[in-house]
């Protein structure tokens, strides 16, 4: 549950990043970039909003959020840090004004739906679905206050509650 | 607010343990069941259908305070008799009769650190280590064989290769330094070698992780034959129950995983179970039958071990011929697994 080490690296952890780098960069999710990854352990990604679909509302379509993702030294076996970058986060009952995210595949221990099996690639595929599923632009109840309570903390130290993890 | 009351009182219980002479592991056991129980109450409360996803208030879980403690024992602890086992007990006879009848089919165990991995990490360590103890050159090449087989049900089953190749590979790793100990003393990996791996967090969790995927993608290539399994200990589909409770890390395991993971690797598992649970009307005793009850999981033809063994020509068991099969035995006690040393029949 530590925050992300950029020193101490494992082997597997280093060889691993640099493969799900590569294949970011080759293979980008739908509507994402990679704009830097210095140092190798914080990526921020450029993540276009969903266009709308048939018989959906079209919410984030135009819109233009960057993602940060911090990587720790146990990372596979522990999940990355993924938030998006304020001020322009998107308004979506999952996602704080500060950018922290309640998605449980971003988080292990308890309730968490973090597995070494999952990559970048596939949680930026996950949240790209997660906000063009999104039928009204709203923050989470008590937005203001967590927002306040939490300040620079890493999200991985709140304990979150999941709902359906469809939506 | 009553979770956290209760918290700190099973955080009480579990440092009284700790400080006694010797660790009432039954208590433990119980503390550990009640924990799961408090945990799964709050859950309930907390995250039922319907209620807001955000975040939750209370700091520590009563299941990371456990763990925590846990986590201060190596991954894999050193071979001990039953006598250790049973001094464990002592205060309790039914456990003491159970383990007093064990010791006439299995000569010690090996603990295993409690943190939801350990039927993976003992069945791992017990094969790799039968492996080694029987210097079994060419199961280890049929071993290497049934990775290659899981390889491909995992490609099959959707995963990246980037998230299996170095796991794989250092699991092969040690499989073929076992080969060339075995054949070349001096040089390759020996008992301390493997148990030093078992005991890296890195090796040994990655390990971990890889038997994870292995058993997800068994269970998905034969989902036909596993969905009923699942729906009957999660009450969901096979992709769900295998994203959810077969791949993350610390995820407990089940006779599914078991079943799984025994007919993708074409290796028996043996569970002894060791519980307070008295059978009555077995045996006719007064006190009903102390004999711990086993339940052995048989390897499937249509696992990919024996789809990899049939490709190689070792179709059939071998059983009984020279050193025998691969196979792993473990001890079971409610929510745990340690690895257990069967008695060397002659």
């Amino acid at each position: 549950m530590s925050a992300a080490a950029p020193s101490a690296l494992t082997p597997v952890a280093a060889r691993r990043i640099q493969s799900e780098l590569r294949d970011f960069t080759r293979n980008p999710p739908d509507g994402c970039r990679l704009e830097t990854f210095e140092p190798i352990t914080t990526w921020i990604i450029h993540m276009d909003g969903p266009e709308a679909t048939p018989g959906m509302p079209n919410l984030y379509e135009g819109e233009k959020f960057r993602l940060q993702v911090k990587f720790t030294e146990r990372y596979p076996l522990e999940p990355p840090e993924v938030v998006f970058v304020p001020p322009h986060t998107p308004a979506h009952p999952h996602v704080y004004s500060n950018g922290h995210i309640c998605l449980d595949i971003l988080y292990d221990g308890q309730n968490g739906g973090w597995s070494p099996a999952l990559t970048i690639n596939k949680v930026c595929l996950s949240l790209r679905s997660m906000l063009a599923s999104n039928t009204e632009k709203a923050r989470p109840p008590g937005d203001a206050d967590y927002c306040s309570r939490v300040g620079m903390r890493s999200p991985k130290y709140t304990r979150w509650v999941f709902e359906d993890d469809r939506v | 607010m009553a979770d956290s009351a209760s918290g700190s009182a099973v955080a009480a219980a579990v440092a009284d343990g700790a400080a006694a002479a010797a660790a009432a592991a039954a208590e433990a056991a119980a503390v550990a069941e009640e924990v799961r129980a408090v945990a799964a109450a709050a859950d309930a409360e907390a995250g039922g259908p319907g209620v807001f996803s955000g975040e939750r208030l209370d700091d520590m879980t009563n299941i990371d305070i456990v763990r925590e403690e846990e986590a201060k024992k190596p991954y894999v602890g050193d071979k001990e008799t039953l006598e250790s086992l049973m001094q464990d007990y002592r205060a309790y006879p039914v456990f003491v009769a159970k383990i007093r009848s064990l010791a006439s089919r299995y000569g010690g165990i090996r603990r295993v650190r409690s943190d939801g991995n350990c039927f993976f990490r003992a069945t791992a360590f017990g094969l790799l280590e039968w492996l080694l103890v029987n210097e079994a050159d060419s199961e280890c090449q049929n071993f290497l064989r049934t990775l290659e087989a899981c390889k491909d049900r995992m490609v099959g089953a959707g995963f990246d290769p980037l998230v299996f190749e170095d796991a794989l590979d250092m699991l092969a790793g040690m499989v073929n330094a076992i080969c060339v100990g075995a054949s070349v003393p001096g040089q390759g990996a020996d008992a301390s070698t493997l148990l030093a791996n078992f005991r890296d967090d890195t090796v040994s969790n990655m390990v971990v992780m890889l038997l994870r995927f292995i058993t997800s993608a068994e269970i998905q290539a034969r989902q036909d034959h596993f969905a009923p399994f699942v729906l009957g200990v999660a009450d969901t589909d096979v992709q769900t129950f295998c994203r959810r409770f077969v791949e993350p890390m610390a995820e407990e395991s089940d006779h599914v995983h078991a079943q799984a993971l025994c007919d993708a690797l074409r290796v028996p598992i043996t569970v002894v179970y060791l519980d307070s649970h008295e059978r009555s009307g077995v045996g006719g005793g007064a006190g009903g039958s102390t004999e711990c009850e086993v339940h052995r999981f048989e390897p499937s033809d249509e696992g990919a071990g024996s789809i990899a063994a049939a490709a190689a020509g070792d179709g059939g068991g071998g059983a009984g011929t020279g050193r025998g099969r691969p196979s792993v035995h473990l001890l079971y006690r409610p929510g745990h697994y340690d690895i257990s040393y069967p008695k060397l029949i002659a």
